[in-house]
């Protein structure tokens, strides 16, 4: 399923007081992607997601999803069969959790769409599972669970619904390095079944481990939107412009660029950029000279 | 050298989850930067409450600065310790910023015609002076957090503690606040303590030593300069590395030693020379 | 939901805002005390002037103000509508069968439509002119000959300034879950009437539980702040009247005075 949109600018409000978010927006989502969306805060990434399930309907333009066409004058009613093809993980989506037991919260949505309880129990238990879930928990409440828990029912509430293209917006946020990890190997997984993943991060990381392409946002406009190759080989002084940090490995590779080390393409993780710098290396110098020189490192930095 | 903070022996049970701290030892040294670390559920914030009485334990004795916690001294504690919690809007107390950091000076009683300077003097120490009657719903995450440090540092606290102060925040608030951060331990210098809680390696590399919590039991307690040369016991711990120290390990280097990615870079830049 | 300007606080600089929050309650308590004995048409004119007036001192313009109106006509639509069917008397205007229109009927139902409009008026121009903390405070203020009979004046003043401060950012939350169940399916629109009220349960019990939640947070972050008791704290808003506040008393009475004299007369 492709998500178009074309055209698309969305204002809060309306008449004198309106205010202009998004601005002549024309994107394509690719299917079977992860497509990251990154911006200052403010920029309008919230809004723009929201326009991809139809909580929000364009001031102006159209969004194509899969089959529906939205536009400002489409009807509420035609908006459900949307949200099933698209399920939306918010920003700490453990505070949407609602039901007396695990089970049942991430019941929720399946049965809404249609399913019998039958099928929104099996849908929901293999959700439970897939992210981890502890099976035997699933008659608790989930208000007794920990953080981390918590966000994995939530998680497991949208996954339950099987939808063809899912959204996350931040959806690492507030975890510990343990629980990103099992949230960005989740995220790659749905990704390699051919499933459409939308993802709003902060931490460019992330956005160089997990992106196929990337969107930037500005002031509500479309500041970049290309391959993640592309993007991070632009020059640090172009990701400053936008309030952005480049991702560490590639800061640190440019860093080296300046000092006369040569890269072809981009480091994209930690071993990656360590291979690439032994290659430039004299291996004997990093086994024997390694302590005495480290020994003037620090001496230089004391 | 005196202690700020002496936890003897502390046992802690949560009220339903069964026990946390067994026989829990750690002292804080005055003007010192401590970072505790953990995973998620590792009782470092739970650690934070107990110190300020907003939890009560089941044995042995916290001490301020000599004084033992109890209800008695309670008061007195808090008079100097302040904390920053993890959520910026749910500890923004007043309509306006102004009145958030005048909320506590109204707690103690300070006469209205000496709160304008105090509260001037406060926000200007976290850069904030120019937002004093902005509505917290129109300042950003960042900001907001900046404010509640201005509302503690209008008290003049010894010790102050942040509690996963900037686990909420985007990469441009967290930068603020840890900048303000270390703008205020090189104004006070040894006048302030600091506990700063957290899961992010990088901001535990600020500080001059780092406690690490696993389930309630310190497992390790040094200097980052030599906590970071432990790769395979941190990753065990849930973990990760600061950057240039993961580096350091893939590059397989004899010897690591400890090493911000600026003085990284120059060390490889000479070894290529 | 931002759009609604009754009970919003909008910065400006025109006299009004420099007035004691005190002063402002009494006034606008004066105000509606008085048009509820408006019974001609110079009375109300002489009221629409002097509300006119403190629109004029509140140095906004009059956009703001029919925002404030907008959201309650179909209110004012139907009191007029029943104001015109059912005031009886003579002589008729028109009839559909039962139904007269009558003109005592009609008179009427333009002095409710005024009166109505006045005082909504009146009372947008405090909350626009006059921050809700000031207005907690001066409630407080107000209130405290209550402290005698043991009413916890300052608690309450306390509580209400600090709800009316998460005022937006329970509405930012409920928007949010709105969201949130609305992508998993929610649909609060159809079925029956028990069934729509069980479709509200996936929205109140998180908001009920992030409130919950917030106010935990909130009393901790209080408490390390020294936080003991409403009583016996300073104020950093002291509030005092000035000068313009005796003018504004001034202009009340004058005001009051006129009503009284118009009222006798007709």
């Amino acid at each position: 399923m492709v998500i178009k949109i074309e055209g698309l600018d969305f204002a809060y409000g309306a008449g004198k007081q309106s205010v202009p978010v998004l601005k002549n927006i024309n994107v394509t989502i690719q299917k079977g992607m992860i497509t990251a969306i990154i911006g200052q805060t403010g920029s309008g990434k919230s809004t723009l997601v929201q326009q991809l399930n139809a909580l929000l309907k364009p001031t102006k333009g159209t969004v194509q999803i899969g089959e529906h066409v939205v536009t400002n004058k489409t009807k509420e009613k035609e908006l459900a069969p949307i949200r099933a093809e698209v399920g939306m993980v918010f920003q700490f989506p453990e505070s949407q959790l609602f039901a007396p037991t695990v089970l049942e919260d991430v019941m929720y949505g399946p049965k809404n769409f249609g399913a019998t309880d039958e099928e929104a129990k099996k849908a929901a238990k293999t959700a439970l599972k897939r992210v981890g879930f502890d099976a035997t928990l699933y008659e608790q409440s989930p208000f007794n669970l920990s953080g981390g828990q918590m966000r994995r029912v939530a998680l497991a509430g949208v996954l339950a619904m099987n939808p063809q293209t899912m959204v996350f917006d931040e959806p690492a946020a507030g975890l510990d390095p343990q629980g990103q990890e099992e949230l960005l190997n989740l995220l790659k997984s749905l990704r390699d079944e051919g499933k459409t993943v939308v993802l709003i991060s902060h931490q460019m990381d992330q956005v160089l481990a997990l992106a196929d392409r990337v969107l930037v946002l500005k002031d509500g406009e479309i500041a970049a939107d290309e391959p993640v190759d592309q993007l991070f080989s632009r020059p640090q002084s172009w990701f400053a412009e936008q309030h952005l940090d480049l991702p560490e490995t590639i800061a640190f590779q440019k860093q080296l660029e300046e000092k006369g080390f040569v890269f072809d393409g981009l480091c994209k993780t930690v071993p990656d950029l360590a291979k690439a710098i032994k290659k430039q290396l004299d291996p004997t110098k990093i086994q024997t000279l390694g302590s005495t020189i480290s020994e003037n490192g620090e001496a230089n930095h004391e | 050298m005196t202690d700020a903070i002496t936890i003897k022996n502390l046992t802690y049970s949560y009220p339903e989850q069964g026990q946390l701290f067994d026989n829990f030892s750690l002292s804080i040294q005055e003007g010192e930067w401590l970072s505790i670390v953990g995973h998620n559920g590792s009782g470092k914030s739970t650690l934070a409450k107990l110190i300020l009485g907003l939890l009560d334990f089941d044995e042995g004795e916290i001490r301020v600065f000599g004084q033992k916690l109890q209800l008695e001294t309670l008061a007195a504690i808090r008079s100097q310790v302040g904390m920053v919690f993890q959520n910026p809007d749910n500890q923004f107390v007043g309509a306006t910023v102004a009145d958030d950091v005048a909320f506590g000076l109204e707690n103690r009683q300070v006469p209205s015609e000496e709160m304008p300077a105090m509260i001037e003097a406060a926000l200007k120490q976290v850069g904030m002076a120019a937002y004093a009657d902005r509505e917290p719903h129109t300042l950003s995450g960042g900001q907001k957090q900046r404010v509640a440090l201005a509302s503690i540092l209008a008290l003049q606290p010894k010790v102050i503690i942040l509690d996963e102060a900037t686990a909420m925040l985007d990469p441009e608030g967290k930068q603020a606040v840890l900048q303000t951060l270390k703008q205020l331990k090189e104004r006070y210098q040894s006048k302030l303590t600091l506990i700063m809680i957290t899961h992010d390696m990088e901001e535990a590399a600020l500080a001059d030593r780092v406690a690490v919590i696993d389930d309630g039991r310190l497992v390790e307690n040094e200097a980052p300069r030599a906590l970071f040369l432990k790769g395979q016991e941190l990753a065990a711990l849930g973990l990760a590395l600061p950057f240039a120290m993961a580096l350091q390990k893939d590059l397989a280097i004899d010897q690591p030693v400890y090493r911000t990615k600026q003085e990284l870079a120059t060390w490889l830049s000479k070894l290529k020379a | 939901m931002n759009n609604l300007v009754i009970g919003q606080f909008v910065p400006g600089s025109g006299i009004l805002y420099k007035l004691d929050p005190r002063t402002k309650i009494l006034m606008t308590i004066a105000y509606v005390f008085l048009l509820v004995f408006a019974n001609s048409w110079p009375t109300y004119l002489w009221s629409a002037a002097f509300l006119l007036m403190a629109l004029v001192l509140t140095k906004q313009g009059l956009g703001l103000y029919w925002r404030g109106i907008k959201p309650i006509l179909w209110l004012i639509l139907f009191t007029v509508v029943l104001q015109l069917l059912f005031s009886g008397g003579t002589p008729v205007l028109f009839a559909f069968g039962p139904v007269k229109v009558t003109l005592p009927g009609l008179i009427n139902a333009f002095y409710v439509v005024v009166r109505f409009v006045l005082i909504v008026l009146m009372s947008t121009i405090l909350t626009i002119t006059t921050p809700p903390t000031a207005i907690a405070s001066a409630i407080e203020s107000l209130l405290k000959p209550l402290k005698v009979v043991k009413v916890p004046v300052s608690e309450l003043a306390l509580m209400l300034s600090i709800a009316l401060r998460f005022v937006p950012l329970l509405m930012g939350e409920t928007d949010k879950i709105m969201k949130a169940q609305k992508s998993r399916g929610m649909s609060l629109s159809t079925g029956s009437l028990i069934k729509r009220a069980k479709a509200v349960v996936p929205l109140l019990v998180p908001l009920f539980v992030g409130a919950l939640q917030r106010a935990l947070d909130l009393a901790n972050a209080m408490e390390v702040r020294g936080f003991e008791s409403a009583e016996g704290r300073t104020r950093y808003r002291e509030l005092s009247y000035s000068k313009a506040d005796a003018w504004a008393f001034g202009a009340v009475l004058v005001f009051a005075f006129g009503f009284i004299a118009l009222n006798f007369v007709s």
